[in-house]
């Protein structure tokens, strides 16, 4: 429905709420379909863990299980306040701040380090470590103890090592010039 | 309707022509306006829940109309024009020299008007849309996010550029 309103020739506004009021409601769904999928996959493994330890009494099958899904909730969590942090970008902050803003979303300056998250992100990557190690230690029955520790790290770096290349790959086509054009800009404004 | 969407619609009705200059400023067609227009309308509705009235409304406005406009042309952003034309409210206040203002309206100096400025950087352009708003030296800061001072300090340099370009060697021939 159009106004009579001059502005509202420009655009139909009434359109442009409804496509936004669904674009909100579509994003809303999404993100609980989410949490109902991740607490899903976290009971189906409870579950799991409680029938191994009645089934099989593999003590380290069953730790090694527990140390994934709870590296899992501590991963999830951390994505969460990441998402939150960084999903909304608050266009109606000084121009400044707005790309002070840009820039410290995709650097991964210093100050990252030591957020919450990230912190939570290196004791979630610690206990799949553990875990998995945990996990296939009995299978690698061939091998010495601390080789097949090493085997299985090495394995789980390498291929974190090819995530976190192509992740870089991607921050450096997609994102670095928006970080690079938000620090010339910055530059200029504080000069 | 929900309490968001009234208000979005308030601030809409209240702000739409201001919004509209800022499209016209950055953008030569008609087209460009419009999609620049919706831009700034999907910002101010993504933005709304985070306004806590810290600001004032024009100001928040301006806010996002500028910072959509930096975003809107991409890569090209650096490429991005200021549009003026006779019509364009305080065009005056770009010029130092009142003597100035009888050769404003004639098509030439207009035209090396439109030249220097679109020599400046992007924030400058930005700041000199803000200035042509009407907009005070301490609410260009407020939108920009520095002190008046440095405002002040800046606006008064691009105009003493401007000066120089306009009144140089061209302009005698006049």
């Amino acid at each position: 429905m159009k106004t009579t309103n001059k502005n509202n020739e420009v655009i139909d506004l009434e359109t442009l709420i409804s496509n936004l009021k669904s674009e909100d409601n579509r994003n809303q769904k999404i993100l609980n379909q989410s949490k109902l999928l991740m607490w899903g996959v976290v009971a189906l493994y409870s579950i799991m863990i409680i029938i191994q330890l009645f089934n099989t009494l593999n003590f380290l099958r069953t730790i090694g299980t527990a140390c994934i899904i709870i590296a899992f909730i501590i991963l999830a969590w951390g994505y969460k306040k990441s998402s939150e942090t960084y999903q909304h970008i608050d266009y109606g902050l000084p121009i400044l701040d707005l790309l002070r803003n840009v820039v410290k979303r995709f650097t991964f300056s210093k100050n990252q380090i030591f957020q919450k998250q990230f912190i939570f992100f290196f004791i979630g990557f610690l206990l799949t470590v553990i875990g998995f190690n945990l996990l296939i230690f009995n299978d690698l029955g061939f091998l010495k103890p601390i080789n097949r520790i090493i085997v299985v790290t090495s394995a789980y770096l390498f291929l974190l090592g090819l995530g976190g290349l192509s992740g870089f790959f991607i921050w450096y086509k997609r994102q670095k010039p928006l970080r690079d054009s938000a620090l010339q800009l910055i530059s200029e404004i504080e000069s | 309707m929900t309490q968001k969407e009234e208000q979005f619609k308030t601030l809409i009705a209240e702000n739409g022509d201001r919004i509209l200059r800022i499209c016209r400023y950055y953008n030569p067609n008609t087209e460009d306006q419009k999609d620049m227009y919706q831009e700034i309308l999907v910002n101010i509705w993504k933005s709304l829940d985070n306004f806590r009235g810290d600001a004032a409304i024009s100001t928040w406005i301006y806010r996002i109309a500028v910072n959509t406009s930096l975003g809107f042309t991409g890569k090209a952003f650096k490429q991005m024009k200021l549009i003026v034309n006779v019509d364009t409210e305080n065009l005056i206040s770009l010029y130092q020299d009142d003597s100035l203002e009888e050769k404003l309206i004639q098509e030439h100096n207009l035209n090396q008007l439109q030249l220097e400025l679109n020599q400046l950087s992007v924030i400058e352009k930005s700041m000199i849309s803000l200035l042509l708003e009407g907009l005070s030296m301490r609410e260009i800061a407020d939108v920009i996010g520095i002190t008046e001072p440095n405002v002040k300090v800046k606006i008064h340099r691009i105009k003493e550029q401007l000066k120089l370009k306009l009144t140089g060697g061209k302009y005698e021939n006049y």
